[in-house]
């Protein structure tokens, strides 16, 4: 076990190289800087222009300005952003991460809670009307784009019933619309998969020896279907967190919300490139270390993959 | 002496989007106590599905039991309901599979699979479960039993999977064990030392035992009856020794000619029954083994035969039985 | 023992049972295929918005930038079907010229995105060596972040635009289909039939033509159709936030997101666009799903 774990390290490690070295290039081999507004560039004196430069160290080559610039990230010093010098992109990220943190997370929670409960309906009552019903309704509410979901409840909740608010920040009221937006199409993944799970685990043979060996439908649901349903759906669930957090753009843009989403939208329009990287960093490594541990996890519930990397 | 185990006109299908697909069609049989019964026949005869029904494991869509009695000990388990048929499996009647791997929880350990049975069955306290686990590993073959029991399925050979799962059908001494086919994945040695194993406990448990494969070796030695099953119908049936001597439908007599003897010269051209099993949505009106059979006539086409008796307790379900005794020599 | 060597006598006018025609793979998938009713009413939509598309210029009753300040924000009425915008276009026509960059971008991007993966895919798995380890760990950089990061950066960096776009949204579809060609390819390679060609000495060409490509022919389409509703869903996002198609070239995101404040007075700004996203994601996915189905596809690569 721990040598995979370090090889996995390792991998992710290369890869945050890569990636960090792509983004980085890519930015700085793009026309324009940190001086745009929106990729238009702002007529500014020659002189101010290379005054800034000289300043946050542009003039260099690009590999020198790379280097310098992974020296100091193995440090976890990313720098401050050229929008906001006053804090580091660290700071920044830490201020601005709880916005996209709960939304995506409850988010989550609510696609995993729901969805599992319908999965495990519609599996239970296998090709019955509520089945259907419950896959009908999986298909069609997971291809809902969540802003367009955001536009609709906000139409009915907050402005023709005014329960919630429409967008900004502050009390439950602010967070409902957001999470139900961004969490409710998310349902319908999580829901066919679970059934898918669950169906599979239902129909497979050692299901069958059970019932005869004597076990009855409750002690066959929980000791044999159940314990092997959650070993696929726990590994397909937990990713959902990081990936409901960084991809909450859309619902950020929608309900008004200052998330990280945001600002690597900004930053990247206004090419300030610090924040960029690092924002794009901390992504990666969340991403990465979530499906580490999931992998992680996976080798340690499940006998068969537990036993073969003692070997 | 009163059979254990009475089947009559069973009849089970399937109801796919394709038609009814008539899976079993009207068979009877009855088996004593401590008997061992052998049922043979190719893929699609009918021989799962009728021991699947006997437990009442088949899928109800889109399976359907549609007539018969299965009388175990005298009670007809047809009229059970589905949640009571726990009582007797396991307990009763026990049953295992043809692939052990798929057929064993591959995240319990096999201790606790078989601990399981018992604590259904038995009542038996943590305990004496446990106890009774490893003596029971122990009869049937695993080495270091009680080290074992903690393994999981996917640590053992195919051999040793199968013995397991020997041990927990056994291990509530059923009056009955149905094996479906349960040498069919695994190597020639090993399929002799699990059919001996089988006589062995059958012998010390006075269990009777369904032998179901398509195998004639294997059932000629363990099985003392033999039921020959096509398409659904049981179109021989009788003691081994009789119907081995005098084979007496053409079915029967096809599968023996085509099982190679151990001194055959390379002269000798395998035989082989011509034709294919028929489809099972489309059954012909008549015998359904006619348009494979040489000596098939218009009223084989047409009237389906019962068994009727060739010799004593020897049946034979052929219009041409007579035919077919005289034309062909022993088998043995 | 001399029965049975005899073959059964013709057996004229009897019914036996009727063999089940064996019609093909394609023929079989086709009759799968037309059972999934959503699948169907996918490939109605998609026929239709096509025709749609192409005959933009026909059927649309106004030009999708003819700007009429005095007549914004009407709702439906007669001149106009679904109304109008806040800067006078007429939305009908917005909409009916906003299935283009739709189909542009979720087709092209996939089409392209095979063209790209398809080859990579089957040099990985087939040839393995440096090849395969290098494209793997192609895949692996373009897996790290979620596709939608990676687009939206490259479509930032290289200023939005509807070509952008669809560059972006190649450089991350090319990975789906990489996987799947690679994963069959590298599991065929190892077939006993592949030896057997080898041994005959038929040219790889050959063998990657009638062994393998044919195969590998069903997942792709599958994944091909499975690809669009993402890129469909990523056109309509981006353009949304503001990244994608510029106006005035209408797209139904950016319909969306161009309603700004408006459209909780005017929902008829925010209803059409809405719906048609929706359609079209449906339409597009369930088409993939009836795909798999019909092709009893098996995506465990």
């Amino acid at each position: 076990m721990i040598p995979y774990i370090i090889r996995r390290v390792f991998g992710i490690l290369v890869m945050l190289l890569l990636l960090s070295l792509f983004t980085f290039t890519l930015s700085r081999v793009v026309p324009g800087g940190p001086w745009m507004q929106g990729n238009v560039e702002i007529p500014l004196p020659q002189e101010q222009v290379q005054l800034f430069k000289e300043k946050y160290g542009l003039d260099k080559p690009i590999l020198f300005q790379y280097l310098v610039w992974l020296k100091n990230a193995a440090l976890l010093d990313f720098g401050r952003p050229f929008s906001a010098p006053e804090i580091t992109v660290t700071q920044m990220i830490a201020q601005v991460l709880p916005y996209s943190a709960i939304v995506g997370g409850l988010a989550a929670l609510l696609a995993i809670f729901l969805g599992v409960i319908l999965g495990i309906l519609a599996a239970a009552y296998c090709n019955s009307w509520l089945d259907n019903l419950i896959t009908s309704y999986a298909v069609i509410i997971g291809t809902i784009p969540s802003f367009v979901m955001g536009f609709v409840l906000v139409y009915f909740f907050a402005i023709k019933l005014s329960w919630f608010a429409s967008g900004g920040w502050g009390d439950y009221r602010h967070l409902v619309l957001p999470i139900v937006a961004f969490g409710l199409p998310a349902t319908g993944g999580v829901a066919r998969w679970t059934r898918q799970c669950i169906a599979e685990a239902m129909s497979a043979d050692y299901v069958r020896t059970a019932y005869a060996k004597g076990v009855r439908q409750a002690g066959v649901i929980s000791r044999h279907v159940l314990r092997n349903s959650m070993i696929p759906m726990i590994t397909s669930f937990l990713p959902l967190f990081p990936a409901m957090m960084t991809g909450s753009i859309f619902i950020e843009a929608t309900f008004g919300l200052p998330g990280l989403g945001t600002y690597f939208v900004t930053s990247s329009m206004t090419r300030d490139y610090p924040l960029v990287l690092g924002i794009t960093m901390f992504w990666a490594i969340l991403i990465s270390v979530t499906y580490l541990i999931t992998d992680i996890l996976y080798g340690i519930i499940d006998p068969r993959v537990r036993l073969e990397n003692k070997k | 002496m009163s059979a254990l185990l009475e089947v009559k006109d069973l009849q089970v299908s399937f109801f796919t989007k394709d038609g009814e697909v008539k899976a079993v069609n009207n068979i009877s049989w009855a088996l004593d106590e401590g008997d061992i019964l052998g049922i043979v026949g190719e893929s699609g005869s009918g021989k799962s599905v009728s021991a699947l029904t006997l437990l009442r494991l088949i899928p109800e869509p889109p399976g359907k039991i549609l007539g018969g009695k299965v009388l175990f000990q005298g009670q007809d388990l047809l009229k059970l309901r589905p949640s009571q048929m726990h009582t007797v499996r396991g307990k009763q009647i026990a049953m295992i599979f043809q692939d052990p791997m798929t057929s064993l929880n591959p995240v319990m350990t096999i201790g606790n699979q078989i601990i399981e049975a018992m604590k259904v069955n038995l009542q038996l306290s943590n305990q004496k479960a446990w106890e009774r686990t490893v003596e029971v590993l122990s009869r049937v073959g695993i080495p270091r039993a009680e080290e074992r029991m903690r393994d999981y399925p996917h640590q053992f050979s195919g051999g040793m999977r199968q013995r397991v799962m020997i041990a927990m059908a056994i291990s509530c001494r059923p009056k009955l064990l149905i094996a479906d086919e349960p040498t069919t994945a695994l190597d020639v040695t090993i399929q002799a030392q699990i059919v001996d194993l089988v006589k062995q406990l059958q012998r010390e448990l006075n269990m009777a035992v369904i032998w179901i494969t398509h195998d004639l070796g294997v059932i000629a030695r363990l099985a003392k009856r033999v039921n020959v099953m096509y398409a659904g119908s049981i179109v021989e049936m009788g003691p081994i020794k009789r119907i081995f001597k005098k084979p007496s439908h053409p079915y029967t007599i096809g599968l023996l000619n085509s099982v190679p003897g151990m001194n055959f010269s390379k002269d000798v051209v395998l035989q082989f029954i011509e034709g294919s099993p028929p489809d099972l949505i489309r059954l012909p009106p008549g015998c359904a083994f006619a348009p494979r059979c040489p000596y098939m006539t218009d009223q084989c086409l047409v009237d389906k035969p019962n068994l009727e008796l060739a010799e004593e307790d020897h049946w034979v379900a052929c219009w041409q039985m007579d035919k077919v005794q005289s034309n062909t020599r022993s088998a043995l | 023992m001399t029965a049975g060597t005899v073959t059964p006598q013709s057996l004229a006018g009897n019914d036996l049972p009727s063999p089940v025609k064996y019609a093909g793979f394609w023929a079989g998938a086709w009759r799968r295929f037309r059972r999934n009713k959503l699948a169907l009413y996918g490939f109605v939509y998609v026929v239709v918005i096509l025709f749609v598309a192409i005959s933009a210029d026909w059927i649309a009753p106004y030009p999708y930038d003819k700007i009429n300040p005095e007549d914004a924000l009407q709702g439906p009425n007669r001149q106009h079907l679904m109304g109008v915008d806040m800067l006078g276009r007429d939305m009908l026509s917005r909409v009916i010229y906003g299935s283009r960059p739709m189909l542009l971008v979720g087709v092209v991007t996939q089409l392209a995105g095979l063209v790209i993966g398809v080859p990579l895919g089957i040099v990985a798995g087939y040839f393995g060596g440096i090849a395969d380890w290098l494209v793997s760990r192609l895949i692996d950089l373009f897996s790290a972040l979620p596709w939608y990061l990676i687009v939206l950066y490259m479509v930032m960096v290289l200023s939005p635009s509807l070509e952008n776009l669809i560059v972006a949204l190649t450089i991350t579809s090319w990975v789906g289909s990489c996987r799947i060609v690679r994963g069959m390819s590298l599991s065929i390679r190892e077939q006993d039939y592949i030896e057997a060609a080898q041994a005959l000495g038929l040219p790889t060409r050959r063998i990657l033509s009638n062994h393998i490509l044919p195969q590998v022919a069903p997942l792709l389409l599958w994944s091909f159709a499975a690809g669009i509703p993402t890129a469909v869903f990523a056109e309509a996002g981006l353009s949304f936030i503001g990244m994608g198609v510029r106006p005035p070239s209408p797209s139904w995101g950016q319909m969306l997101g161009a309603a700004g404040q408006y459209w909780q007075y005017f929902p008829h700004m925010f209803i059409f666009p809405s719906l048609m996203i929706t359609l079209s994601v449906l339409a597009f996915q369930g088409l993939a799903d009836g795909l798999r189905e019909a092709m009893d596809v098996n995506i465990n690569v």
